[in-house]
């Protein structure tokens, strides 16, 4: 009788327990519903006037979203060909192809910005914000295109000084050409990926974009560049 | 005379030295144009790198398109 009435009087909590939750949670769906009735209801009898301000509001955090866009690229092709013009013992065909992407993406920022101060609605500004993303995402891609083409000259000058090294003294060279033969297979995968993007929609492009690391490769570079010192310094 | 006729052979000498132990010292060109070139691809990669934050730009700017797309 005693063990019933435990059992009785338990159930009974739960009962109350979980009818406290049910009730509650039933509460605040009707609440968020109402809520959203209401936002609903307050939305389309907003008057005009609000309702431009609305737009007005976000037309101006569209426009200085694109001006401060179109300053960062500026300041990207400045820094860029700052660092270019340090460099000169780079191939000239390897500083004139960046500085060809340079120079196409400064003439079209310059008709962005033009477009942008002449723009009348968000659509307009629409349109400079699609222009703006298709040429930076071309930008991009180009620039990473002509870093793997770095890498490839790279592979073949490190394969004929290892060759030079085999010959001109004998070393023995298999550690190298295993290191190299690893960057090669990494070398060729960058490129698949890059070969993969041009088929990539906006958005799908802008994901693999930034996910293109060269970290794993330039880690690849500095031990070949390491076993390859090692080689000529005991040739010397 | 002989004493400076002397001193320029031993000068001389000592050049000749010099010389050879520095061609000795010296990398064949093709390492040389190796070192040069992993120079150029570690810059190469300092640029590109710069130019990648471009991306997030577009980033920034796909998200501000769809914000007033949304308020529209």
């Amino acid at each position: 009788m005693n063990k019933f009435l435990k059992i009785f009087f338990l159930t009974l909590i739960l009962i109350s327990v979980f009818s406290v939750q049910a009730n509650a949670d039933l509460k605040s769906k009707i609440s968020n519903s109402q809520a959203q009735e209401k936002l609903q209801q307050i939305q389309q009898n907003l008057p005009d006037e609000v309702e431009n301000q609305i737009s007005a509001k976000v037309y101006q955090i569209f426009y200085t979203i694109l001006g401060k866009a179109i300053n960062k690229g500026n300041e990207i092709i400045v820094n860029v060909n700052q660092a270019l013009d340090l460099q000169i013992k780079m191939p000239q065909d390897i500083v004139d192809q960046l500085r060809g992407e340079l120079d196409d993406l400064d003439k079209f920022l310059q008709d962005e910005d033009t477009k942008l101060k002449q723009a009348k609605n968000i659509d307009d500004l629409k349109d400079i914000a699609n222009a703006l993303v298709v040429e930076m995402q071309k930008v991009v891609f180009d620039a990473q295109v002509i870093a793997l083409k770095n890498v490839d000259i790279f592979i073949n000058k490190a394969d004929s000084a290892l060759l030079v090294l085999q010959t001109t003294c004998g070393a023995d060279i298999t550690q190298a050409q295993i290191q190299l033969g690893i960057l090669k297979s990494k070398l060729d995968e960058y490129e698949n990926q890059l070969e993969d993007q041009q088929k990539l929609s906006k958005e799908e492009m802008q994901i693999k974009l930034a996910n293109f690391d060269p970290q794993e490769i330039r880690t690849e570079i500095n031990t070949l560049k390491t076993e390859i010192e090692t080689l000529s310094t005991s040739c010397q | 005379m002989r004493k400076s006729f002397f001193l320029l052979f031993l000068l001389l000498t000592v050049l000749i030295i010099m010389v050879s132990c520095k061609k000795e010292l010296a990398l064949p060109p093709e390492v040389e144009e190796f070192n040069q070139s992993f120079e150029n691809v570690n810059t190469i990669f300092d640029i590109v790198s710069q130019i990648n934050t471009l991306n997030n730009t577009t980033q920034n700017i796909s998200e501000a398109e769809a914000q007033a797309e949304n308020a529209q």
